[in-house]
């Protein structure tokens, strides 16, 4: 349900240009933590402590002479520290799961780039025992093709295939071994769209750090399924960032400029 | 003292146990899960940010102060020893009272009701402390802090006349707009800052004792605003004005009217009825970024009613604030929005007076902001910042007790009286914080709570006092008798914090008589020919209807008649030298001596030429003859506003029922001292002098005061 939604709404942008998705989701992230902030902690706490603060940085300088008063100020600075750390303490753990499921899909949608059409990539599978690899082969729909022998690597137990797409599009290839099959859906072409750079064995939990696609059987003959895609990145001139720094900044930006709208003392 | 404070967000008790699961469940989640590297929001980062830079800051700032101590300690040590190799304390520690008076004081000592001043009395000294002539508060602190008399400090009443205009102005200080504008249609850009000139001349003494290294912290001392530079922190006190730069304008908001109504203090603003929520606005100041000056400025807020119809939900600038009939509010933030980006904040208190059958609402005056003043109130301008981070919001208005609203029953006694002791609370906060950080130095702090409350309840008081404004609250005659005991008590706590080798000194600045009859000096400059009106036999307020170019005198204010002097006054009439002497005599010798024809009673005592009375070379400022009005008299409410009417004498029936504005010899203050005061005379223009003699310091001769002889108890 929640990559449905996360779908819909990547969707709905898809006119827009990576950045300004990234920038939609930064303004989002803020408001929705400054409404977790504002309803779950102790605002006029939190503003109470933040003045003394002030205060006690005020009083180091009003009154510089007073070594008494100034070191009195140090301390009572710490403590109000601490204890402003406690108060901002309930709402980050409040706050840690939705955020955590969000930095996961923005994740999948941002942290790599669909592999190029007519390039080559790697499909790196990690199985569960030596024996199991040697039966593996790959089965790729029509689209794609294997444009190298397979490499067996025993000592990683991991056969990496070198496979390329003919055209962009979503293709789903397939791994099997003694009757069992392992597929793992592959994009190719350009845009924003979610990628699921692995899939692997594991819980709920695992499907919650990786949505997109459900993990691999815990049973199963196959560890893990990797495809090699580009990571994505942000060109500003000649710096390249990866998404989180901007996503970071922009997320601090508009919640220092939306905090007095949204009257949410941080 | 009851508070409609904004009541904290409590969760219903289901919400808190959701509340508690849920925290309980992130926390076993986080504990049991792989790690993983995740942002978790700008919460957090906030957190953890913020923190971190208190931390380092702290700790740099922390590391460098304590590198740089010796030698900046060795810097000032030097350049201060001069001041403390001589002195005989290091510490000095002034509590003033405005108003506070010697007879009752006496009187209550010795009833026992004082026990802190009557200690004082008997291990040290108990003194009557002669006043300023005229005995008012702007004068009498203004020698306090200069240490001269009204000729070198220019001050002589609150107000003083524009010569040019005839019209009033304030006497401490001179706001003016910027002066340089770029118009642009409707709109003006104001390319400078708007100018603020003290009018006060002399210097204080602690900018003498900061020049030596001598640290002041000075609380709220009447006619520091502008607050001046010097070494040593500065709260300024009476005359800095409200928001819209009076002196204060509360406002009051009813169902009552339909129609906007403004007088000199206050502005009655209309509810308009929205189903079921009230709206109506706290006037501002005026649009400086308009051309039109009478565009003002508007905080919009609306009331909603309870279901108990005793409570109502104020909603302003996105709050929400509960309040009960009879309550004040917390201190409200304002933000008066002038365009995008530009507004000015100001801060206020609400006090629902009834939510039926009308509603009623009264709002403060709004002051100017502590943290985000639009003009400065303190030295350094961070100080008013600290104080209000460390303490709350706080009133930064000079006259913040709102005497006018209960002078004209917006207010009720008991309200009134509430709020005299709001305002207190925080006055006694910033003095014991301002004593906690001046272990060395001085410390003075001025309370003005003893003036306003003897203002305004000396009729419970007097017997037979002829005031006829309602009784309006709960409050016996005992009001006075219990503030007296409060200031005692708050003198203990202090004196609990002073030892013996540091001086601690009580002073007021002047005493207090019954106002029971008020005299029109302008009826009687009118009756007597020195004053004639265009047409009709009354005038409206400010001289209307004044014939200038016939009149050669005029009184404004409390106290002051001013001669309508040529090359002074724009229509003077007057010639200044022989004509002006004759005529400052004439009036003294009618006047001294006044006797009220309804009671045979002296409302006269004696009448001061200024040209006799002061020295300095402001003396040429002052009124030109100065009246000492007799026990139980004043000059009247229409005089003082310069309005002329048939009778010359007439009954004070407001609230205001006490006063200082007489003779000075009838009103002298108190001084108290923890350490034995020598000498006969002790005057408040010894104050100053004798601070930079007890500190080793150079009188300078233009310091009319002298330093009074003095011992600590352990010396003694």
């Amino acid at each position: 349900m929640i990559d449905r939604a996360f779908d819909l709404s990547f969707r709905l942008m898809r006119p827009l240009p990576a950045f300004a998705v990234l920038a939609v989701f930064s303004v989002l992230t803020a408001v929705l933590s400054l409404l977790a902030v504002r309803w779950t902690s102790d605002q006029k706490a939190i503003r109470r402590v933040k003045d003394l603060m002030g205060a006690h940085f005020l009083e180091v300088r009003l009154f510089p002479d007073q070594l008494g008063v100034v070191l009195r100020a140090y301390l009572a600075l710490f403590g109000n520290t601490l204890l402003y750390l406690r108060y901002a303490l309930v709402p980050l753990l409040v706050l840690s799961v939705p955020l955590l499921i969000l930095f996961a899909q923005m994740e999948s949608y941002f942290g790599h780039a669909p592999v190029q059409a007519r390039h080559d990539f790697l499909v790196r599978t990690t199985f569960q025992t030596v024996d199991s690899m040697r039966d593996a082969f790959l089965q790729l729909p029509p689209g794609l093709v294997q444009s190298a022998p397979p490499v067996h690597i025993f000592s990683e137990r991991e056969v990496d295939w070198r496979v390329r797409a003919e055209q962009p599009g979503t293709y789903d290839i397939h791994v099997r071994l003694q009757g069992s099959d392992f597929s793992k859906r592959v994009v190719a072409g350009s845009g924003l769209t979610r990628i699921v750079f692995e899939r692997e064995q594991g819980s709920a939990w695992r499907q919650l750090i990786d949505p997109g696609e459900l993990p691999l059987p815990r049973a199963g003959l196959v560890e893990q399924i990797r495809i090699q895609y580009p990571p994505r990145v942000f060109r500003f001139r000649t710096w390249e960032i990866e998404w989180l720094i901007p996503y970071l900044a922009l997320t601090l930006a508009a919640a220092l400029f939306l905090k007095g709208a949204l009257r949410t003392e941080l | 003292m009851k508070f409609a404070a904004e009541k904290d967000r409590k969760p219903l008790r289901g919400t808190r146990q959701i509340l508690r699961c849920t925290l309980l469940a992130v926390v076993l989640l986080l504990l049991f899960t792989p790690a993983a590297h995740a942002y978790v929001g700008p919460g957090a980062g906030f957190a953890v940010l913020s923190s971190f830079l208190t931390l380092f800051l702290a700790s740099v700032h922390a590391v460098i102060a304590f590198l740089t101590w010796p030698i900046r300690q060795c810097f000032r040590f030097l350049r201060r020893r001069r001041a403390y190799r001589k002195a005989k304390t290091k510490r000095v520690v002034i509590l003033g009272f405005d108003g506070m008076d010697p007879v009752l004081t006496e009187r209550f000592i010795k009833q026992g009701k004082l026990p802190n001043l009557a200690r004082l009395r008997e291990r040290g000294t108990f003194r009557t402390l002669a006043t300023t002539l005229p005995p008012i508060s702007p004068v009498a602190w203004s020698s306090f802090l200069t240490g001269v008399n009204p000729g070198k400090h220019n001050i002589y009443d609150f107000l003083t006349p524009d010569r040019r205009r005839y019209l009033p102005e304030l006497s401490s200080a001179r706001i003016r707009g910027s002066q340089h504008v770029l118009k642009i249609g409707r709109y003006v850009i104001p390319l400078t800052r708007p100018q603020i000139k003290p009018l006060r001349k002399s210097i204080p003494f602690w900018h003498y004792l900061a020049e030596a290294g001598v640290f002041c912290s000075v609380i709220r001392v009447p006619i520091t605003f502008p607050p001046e530079k010097f070494s040593g922190v500065l709260l300024s006190g009476m005359c800095v004005p409200d928001i819209q730069g009076t002196q204060g304008t509360f406002s009051f908001h009813t169902t009552r009217t339909s129609n906007r109504e403004s007088a000199s203090n206050r502005v009655v603003v209309p509810f308009q009825k929205d189903g079921e929520v009230f709206h109506s606005y706290i006037p501002g100041p005026p649009d400086t970024l308009r051309t039109d000056p009478s565009v003002e400025l508007r905080a919009p807020f609306r009331v909603k009613p309870g279901v108990s119809k005793r409570k109502a939900n104020i909603h302003v600038d996105g709050r929400s604030i509960k309040i009960s009939q009879g309550e004040y509010s917390e201190w409200v933030e304002l933000e008066f929005r002038a365009g995008v980006g530009v507004s000015v904040k100001g801060i206020c208190r609400f006090y629902l007076k009834s939510v039926e059958p009308e509603l009623e609402l009264y709002a403060t005056p709004v002051n100017i902001h502590p943290m985000h003043p639009a003009l400065p109130i303190s030295h350094p301008l961070t100080y008013s910042i600290y104080l209000a981070k460390k303490q709350g919001l706080y009133a930064t208005l000079g006259l913040a007790e709102d005497t006018w609203a209960l002078n004209d029953s917006f207010l009720t006694e008991d309200a009134f009286l509430e709020q005299c002791y709001l305002i207190h609370e925080e006055r006694e906060r910033m003095f014991f914080d301002a004593l906690d950080k001046t272990t060395k130095g001085v410390c003075v702090c001025v309370f003005d709570i003893t003036d306003r409350v003897q203002h305004m309840f000396w009729r419970h008081l007097a017997n037979g006092h002829t005031s006829g404004a309602p009784r309006t609250g709960n409050e016996g005659p005992s009001v006075i008798e219990e503030l007296y005991m409060k200031m005692d008590e708050l003198i203990g706590r202090t004196m609990e914090k002073v030892s013996n080798d540091s001086l601690l000194l009580v002073v007021s600045d002047h005493g207090f008589k019954a106002f029971e009859r008020g005299v029109n000096l302008n009826s009687w400059l009118h009756q007597q020919g020195y004053l004639a009106l265009r047409e009709g036999a009354t005038s409206g307020d400010w001289f209307q209807d004044v014939d200038w170019s016939k009149t050669r005198a005029y009184s404004l204010g409390l106290n002051g008649i001013y001669l309508n002097m040529k090359g002074r006054e724009s229509l003077g009439t007057v010639e200044p030298g022989a004509e002006a002497a004759r005529l400052r005599t004439e009036f003294c010798e009618k006047l001294q001596g006044l006797i009220d024809p309804a009671t045979s009673r002296l409302a006269i005592l004696r009448t001061f030429d200024a040209m006799k009375a002061y020295t300095g070379p402001y003396r040429g400022n002052a009124p030109d003859v100065i009246v000492g009005f007799g026990e139980g008299y004043r000059a009247s409410w229409d005089s003082a506003q310069g309005r002329v009417t048939p009778a010359v004498f007439e009954v004070n029936s407001k609230a205001w029922s006490g006063d200082h504005c007489i003779d000075p010899g009838l009103v002298p203050g108190v001084l108290f001292s923890n350490w034995k005061i020598n000498g006969e005379r002790h005057a408040i223009t010894d104050v100053a002098p004798t601070l930079l003699d007890l500190f080793g310091l150079q009188i300078p001769s233009h310091m009319d005061g002298r330093a009074w002889p003095m011992a600590s108890i352990s010396s003694t």
